[in-house]
């Protein structure tokens, strides 16, 4: 009967088989009360790996009580074992070891293990994971429970500049890929009760964990609920970035355009925050997930409110057009000299025109060409050696530049385009959505050299319908334009002062939208009040 | 359920009204006098605006399908609400005809018809497949753009010598009658034409805002369009203005500022194409809304697939642009329009008038 069981079961479905021997390890298996059999069961399970450390030691205690501690070297803290582990097993003061009652497990842990988090252990998946968070955990001879104490530690970056987004005035500490570290940052920005986290594991085998920030009182409780299920329904094995947990939980998946911001600053997390918006923190990755976002958020840079308003206003409309031209630049090259010559002044045409006369492919080809160039060579750019850098911009420059316009290959105008189109594109502070330009580029590019302007107004409009409609955790992505919210105007293409940003934005936020003056304090007041009152109701 | 804000509705309006109107010179019947033409349908239009407004403000969040049916019992009703869709499927196959034409003479000289109002029909599909809330959004991004460059191409207009006042005078010199004659066209198009947003005023969020906001648009739209219409007169004079395909097209072409804005038809061409964008897709949403009514879906999207092929197919009837034209003003707006326009929204607004009495007493 088992054997026909086993048959159905590998038979049909491999998948549950699968399943089954990933989980294998995890199967819940009580440890024992002998010392040696717990040891070689973690052993076993663990394949014997070397960097596991057994440290069996007799504790002076009684008639010499054996014990093993158990941690997986370089996720450890080792002087932490060393002074308030080893050192007190090993050397136990009389009054400590005066009265055992309780047995030895009671003893340590009153007594012996000077730890702060500890934990009690008597399953193998509790093991294994404390064991795999850099826990120690201390085996005890006849006794079948094991004490888990808390002295994760080892190596990691330290906090450092951040390298994506870059600022000359404002915080120069970035998140790093340490999630306590990075939430510790955002604690010590916004020092309130109301900074509430909650965190989960996610990943089956890479037991990733991810915590939720959010602002209570300030942030949409409806989008915490939201993100909070969509993190539930993530099946997976593996978490290794902020971006699996993107691709996850995002609103729409047919888009260029990024519907969940990420940033590597924590006081740009911090300022979306206390404007209501979630902070997703990723074990492993120094880029923070915040969520929801506005297309329009993607162009404000947290340096824009260190500045002065006017200068910072005049950068942001720059930001815009800049992105609008990385776009559309030399779909408009294409369209004008292939279809709507008539546009351009007649001085400018003809040099134009005496430029492309050696040219021998269609401006179409031509731009597809260049613009397909500049990628290869910004990629390059990215993932080459530090070493050899200085050979590709001398290739990119002059070979690929200059050579090609006298070689007759391109024309100087279309090398002048693309260069311009792709020093604006670095202009917007997020990477993604610049990224979105580029792809899209091409599009209007194709659309441009086949229907002229018709084909690059068709495609403006159907990437303004497709954006329109869509939405980040429930707001429409282009608020505060479409749908219109007069009050949020003050922070969208300008940015006025400090002092007359009165509000929180609408749409994020749906219950305390006063950030400045007396009433931001006294609505966190009137949500606890009115807390209690509904405590007391019942 | 779908919500449109005031702000979004307000610009629906504006852009709709302006829409194909400012391709034609409206009122070309009385010569230089059409700005008076204009005037006297802008205030009938005011009327019929107010009777639209008011049938709406009698029936609540209840859909323009189902108040049909209530007034003009099943039957009926079911039959006006589908010859309405009709309707609205033939003012939209009029402006993809309008559109397809315009980019075929001014800017794709060389490209087939078809493909143009192809590429225009998808265009519409995918924002009507989008949804009222979507559409209505994208053209309240489309309004800052189109009213800057419509309020730009006026003052361009006062700026350079083009504009003439002797062409508009003398005042009335054949007498009223003529222009008289040519203001029930007007009437019918553009202005009577806001029957439309009967069918959309139920969106609102609040429907309160509704009545005051549709009339502030319909006046910035009427100010906009006679403005545009003398403007057209001053500059080309009338008998150019009356015959000319497209009139504002024309009048741009013949003014020169500096020594680079020599050109700037292009930049026309282009608004022309967002207005009727939006006027075709808007007629084409209003047909498909009202089929999903018909068939009491919440999901109108099962129709925007055929009722995209039925425009786009009918839109190829009429031979030539000029018979389109002529179809247009002589046959459409005075024998079919203002059944839709004036005698099927009376009736209701009498059948609800007397229904209210009844229930009063």
């Amino acid at each position: 009967m088992n054997i026909i069981h086993r048959l159905f079961r590998s038979g049909i479905s491999h998948k549950i088989a699968a399943q089954q021997l990933q989980q294998a390890p995890l199967q819940a298996e009580e440890l024992s009360a002998e010392l040696e059999s717990n040891v070689a069961l973690i052993k076993q399970i663990f394949g014997n790996s070397s960097d596991l450390v057994f440290r069996r030691l007799t504790a002076p205690i009684g008639a010499g009580l054996a014990v093993a501690a158990v941690y997986v070297e370089g996720i450890v803290n080792a002087d932490k074992i060393n002074d308030h582990i080893l050192k007190p097993l090993m050397q136990p003061s009389e009054n400590e070891v005066a009265s055992p009652d309780g047995g030895p497990f009671a003893l340590l842990w009153n007594r012996i293990l000077t730890v702060g988090g500890i934990q009690e252990v008597t399953q193998t998946p509790q093991l294994f994971s404390a064991l795999l968070s850099g826990q120690t955990i201390v085996l005890i001879e006849g006794c079948s429970r094991a004490i888990a104490a808390e002295t994760s530690g080892g190596d990691r970056r330290s906090v450092e500049e951040p390298r994506s987004q870059n600022v000359i005035r404002g915080s120069k500490e970035g998140f790093t890929e340490d999630i306590v570290v990075n939430a510790s940052l955002l604690r010590r920005r916004i020092k309130s009760p109301n900074l509430w986290m909650e965190t989960r594991t996610i990943g089956k085998v890479t037991q990733t964990q991810v915590s939720v920030m959010y602002l209570k009182g300030v942030a949409n409780d409806k989008v915490v609920a939201e993100i909070g299920n969509r993190l539930n329904k993530i099946d997976t094995d593996s978490i290794l970035e902020s971006g699996y947990i993107e691709e996850f939980i995002q609103d729409a998946t047919f888009t260029p355009f990024p519907t969940i911001m990420n940033t590597e600053r924590p006081d740009a997390a911090a300022a979306g925050i206390l404007e209501g918006q979630i902070a997703i923190l990723v074990d492993g990755t120094p880029f923070v997930l915040l969520a929801p976002v506005t297309f329009f958020k993607f162009f404000h840079s947290s340096e824009d409110y260190y500045h002065r308003y006017d200068i910072m206003t005049f950068i942001r409309i720059m930001r815009y057009i800049a992105f609008i031209m990385s776009m559309l630049m030399p779909s408009l090259y294409v369209a004008i000299t292939t279809f709507h010559q008539e546009m351009l002044p007649t001085t400018l045409l003809i040099s134009l025109m005496a430029q492309r006369e050696g040219v021998p492919f269609p401006a179409l080809v031509e731009a597809l060409m260049m613009e397909l160039t500049f990628e290869v060579l910004r990629e390059a750019g990215i993932r080459m050696p530090r070493a050899i850098g200085s050979a590709i911009s001398v290739v990119g420059a002059l070979v690929l530049g200059q050579a090609a316009v006298q070689a007759g290959l391109v024309s100087a105008g279309m090398v002048i385009v693309v260069s311009f189109t792709a020093i604006s594109n670095f202009v917007a502070p997020a990477i993604n959505i610049a990224i979105a330009a580029r792809l899209l580029r091409f599009v209007l590019i194709f659309l441009a050299g086949t229907l002229g302007l018709f084909g690059i107004m068709a495609g403006l409009l159907a990437i303004l319908i497709h954006m329109a409609g869509l939405r980040s955790f429930g707001v429409p992505y282009l608020t505060p334009i479409a749908p219109f919210i007069a009050a949020n105007q003050k922070d969208v293409f300008i940015r006025v002062p400090w002092w007359l940003m009165i509000m929180r934005p609408k749409l994020l936020v749906q219950q305390n939208q006063k950030r400045q003056g007396t009433t931001a304090q006294a609505a966190f007041a009137s949500r606890k009040k009115k807390k209690s009152d509904q405590k007391q109701e019942p | 359920m779908e919500r449109i804000g005031k702000y979004e509705l307000a610009a629906m309006i504006i852009l709709f009204e302006v829409g194909s109107s400012s391709l034609f010179q409206l009122g070309a019947k009385a010569n230089r006098d059409a700005w008076i033409s204009m005037l006297l349908a802008f205030a009938a239009g005011l009327l019929l605006l107010g009777m639209f407004l008011y049938i709406n403000g009698q029936e609540g969040r209840r859909n323009f399908a189902d108040t049909l049916r209530r007034h003009f019992g099943r039957w009926l009703g079911t039959l006006v609400a589908a010859a309405y869709s009709l309707y609205f499927a033939y003012e939209s196959m009029r402006n993809v005809r309008d559109f397809g034409d315009l980019m075929a003479t001014t800017f794709l000289t060389n490209t087939p018809i078809s493909f143009i109002m192809l590429v225009l029909i998808l265009l519409s599909g995918y924002a009507v497949y989008k949804g009222v809330e979507v559409f209505f959004r994208t053209v309240g991004i489309l309004l800052p753009l189109v009213g800057f460059s419509y309020i730009l191409l006026i003052v361009l207009f006062f700026a350079s010598d083009v504009l003439r006042t002797d062409r508009i005078l003398p005042v009335l010199e054949d007498g009223i009658a003529p222009v008289l004659k040519a203001v029930p066209s007007i009437v019918m198009f553009p202005f009577g034409q806001m029957v439309v947003f009967l069918i959309f005023w139920q969106f609102a969020q609040d429907k309160s805002f509704v009545p005051k906001v549709s009339i502030c648009a319909y006046l910035v739209t009427g100010t906009i369009l006679t403005i545009l219409n003398v403007c057209n007169i001053m500059i080309l004079g009338a008998p150019l203005a009356g015959i000319s395909s497209l009139p504002l097209l024309h009048a741009v072409r013949m003014m020169t500022i500096g020594a680079f804005m020599g050109r700037i038809d292009a930049f026309v061409v282009m608004l022309l194409f967002l207005a009727l964008f939006v006027k075709a897709t808007l007629w084409y949403l209003s047909s498909v809304v009202v089929l999903g009514q018909l068939a009491k879906r919440t999901d109108h999207r099962a129709f925007v697939a055929p009722a995209g092929v039925l425009i786009y197919f009918a839109s190829f009837l009429e031979p030539n642009y000029i018979y389109h034209i002529w179809i247009g003003i002589e046959v459409s707006t005075l024998r079919i329009f203002p059944w839709f326009q004036i005698a099927l929204p009376a009736a209701l607004l009498l059948i609800i008038a007397v229904k209210k009495r009844r229930s009063k007493r």
